[in-house]
């Protein structure tokens, strides 16, 4: 499966439960990526997509459900334990955060094969980083 | 007039988030009181002893704030200063009406109570303290108003008070929402410099499903000792919260290793942090040496995997 992952300086995801942060920007880069396919989310990214609800599956079993194809946007769940994760999609706010939940993906097991920049709605610059399971 | 803090311990209880394997996320319900201006404050006597974390939550991050508190326009409070000429609360709701629409200005000419001009090598910066806003220039749009500014060292300012700053700013800006925003010095006695700040938010439109937080934020500095008295100082090198000092993880400071920086962020990783691995490359030095002569250079190590 591909993931997608927001994350601060930190490697982190959450602070009492909320996300960081969010940006439009990023959330209309994830749909333009998908090109129809629906993206699978936890309920707690329901709000989150609220304007793209057509586009997006909602099961709080995601991650174990998801097969080699799904596209899943996780935000309040570990991934370490999931071992068929061929892609990882991490938008980088380029900022601090308070964190109490951060990312567990072994980096170490993947390599980024793109990079670029560019400007968010209410974040001056985000990274976009593609990573691929190195085989 | 001096600020009083009744102890009015509520019963102590720890708990977490949905994770809480490696954040600084100490649940402390018994570390409020009841302040004279009627809000909850952080009660100084059942604060945790600073261990190397830049803040600690309160309360279950449950602030002393609710949506009632605010009828959707923007305001900003600061107390008068006290006969000791300390700043008070800082109260705020904030929206895109409150953030500055010019840079930031000069702010030199204030001398908040305690201040005292002392430089260490190993502080980000050199200087120990900085004029630390308690509700932030980028929220605010304040500038140089003394009942906004305290005496902070760098790293309150910087690892305890900032990230919250980031958070609520980009809150606002993303939703055009706003944040009711509370900033409490949290002094011991009479002295004249901060022990810490209390930092409480809450949004108003979603009712706290956006920002929700209650957390206090030390006014330490690691390898420093400091007079909250005065604000007298002195070094503490072999202070165990200082980088290089870890005794259980991580290496000393002059022992020759393998490191990858980062040129942007000026951060030091281990070769298998996971942030050295997602790195842009244009960002990564490879470096065999001296954590010692690294931190000469203005670097710091990352929180991730300490090296």
């Amino acid at each position: 499966m591909k993931v997608i992952l927001c994350l601060d300086d930190n490697n982190g995801m959450l602070f009492n439960k909320r996300r960081q942060s969010r940006d439009r920007i990023v959330t209309e880069d994830v749909f333009s990526d998908l090109n129809g396919q629906k993206l699978k989310i936890s309920p707690f990214s329901e709000k989150l997509f609220a304007d793209y609800s057509q586009s997006v599956c909602v099961d709080d079993d995601f991650l174990n459900k998801a097969d080699e194809n799904d596209v899943c946007f996780v935000e309040d769940r570990a991934l370490a334990t999931f071992d068929n994760i061929t892609e990882i999609v991490v938008y980088k706010w380029n900022r601090v955060y308070p964190a109490d939940f951060k990312c567990d993906v072994d980096f170490e097991a993947f390599a980024m094969v793109e990079e670029y920049e560019f400007q968010g709605f209410s974040h001056e610059k985000i990274t976009k980083q593609i990573f691929r399971k190195k085989t | 007039m001096v600020t009083v803090i009744f102890s009015v311990m509520m019963g102590g209880c720890l708990g977490s988030g949905i994770s809480s394997d490696d954040g600084p996320e100490q649940v402390l319900q018994s570390a409020i009181a009841t302040e004279t201006s009627g809000h909850s404050v952080a009660n100084i006597d059942a604060i945790p002893q600073f261990n190397g974390e830049a803040y600690c939550v309160i309360n279950d991050n449950i602030p002393d704030l609710t949506s009632e508190d605010a009828d959707r326009t923007y305001f900003e409070k600061y107390a008068s200063l006290d006969d000791l000429g300390r700043c008070g609360v800082a109260f705020a709701c904030l929206g895109k009406e409150t953030m500055p629409t010019e840079d930031r200005g000069e702010i030199g000419q204030v001398k908040p109570s305690g201040w005292k001009t002392a430089k260490y090598d190993y502080v980000d910066g050199k200087y120990l303290f900085n004029r630390c806003h308690l509700i932030g220039f980028q929220l605010s749009g304040e500038n140089a108003n003394q009942r906004n500014l305290i005496t902070g060292t760098r790293y309150m300012n910087v690892q305890g008070m900032l990230p919250f700053e980031n958070m609520v700013a980009d809150y606002i800006k993303e939703t055009g929402n706003h944040v009711l925003y509370r900033v409490t010095p949290i002094f011991d006695g009479y002295e004249l410099v901060a022990r810490g700040v209390q930092m409480e938010a809450f949004s108003v439109e979603d009712d706290g499903d956006g920002i929700c937080f209650n957390v206090y934020c030390y006014n330490n500095q690691p390898g420093v000792i400091i007079d909250y008295a005065t604000g007298d100082s002195q070094a503490n090198e072999n202070d165990p919260f200082l980088s290089g000092n870890e005794t259980d993880e991580g290496t000393s400071s002059g022992e020759k290793c393998d490191y990858v920086l980062n040129t942007n962020t000026q951060k030091i990783h281990k070769p298998s942090c996971s942030s050295a691995q997602s790195m842009s490359e244009k960002n990564k030095e490879e470096y065999h040496g001296t954590k010692e002569e690294l931190k000469k250079r203005g670097y710091t190590e990352c929180s991730i995997c300490n090296p």
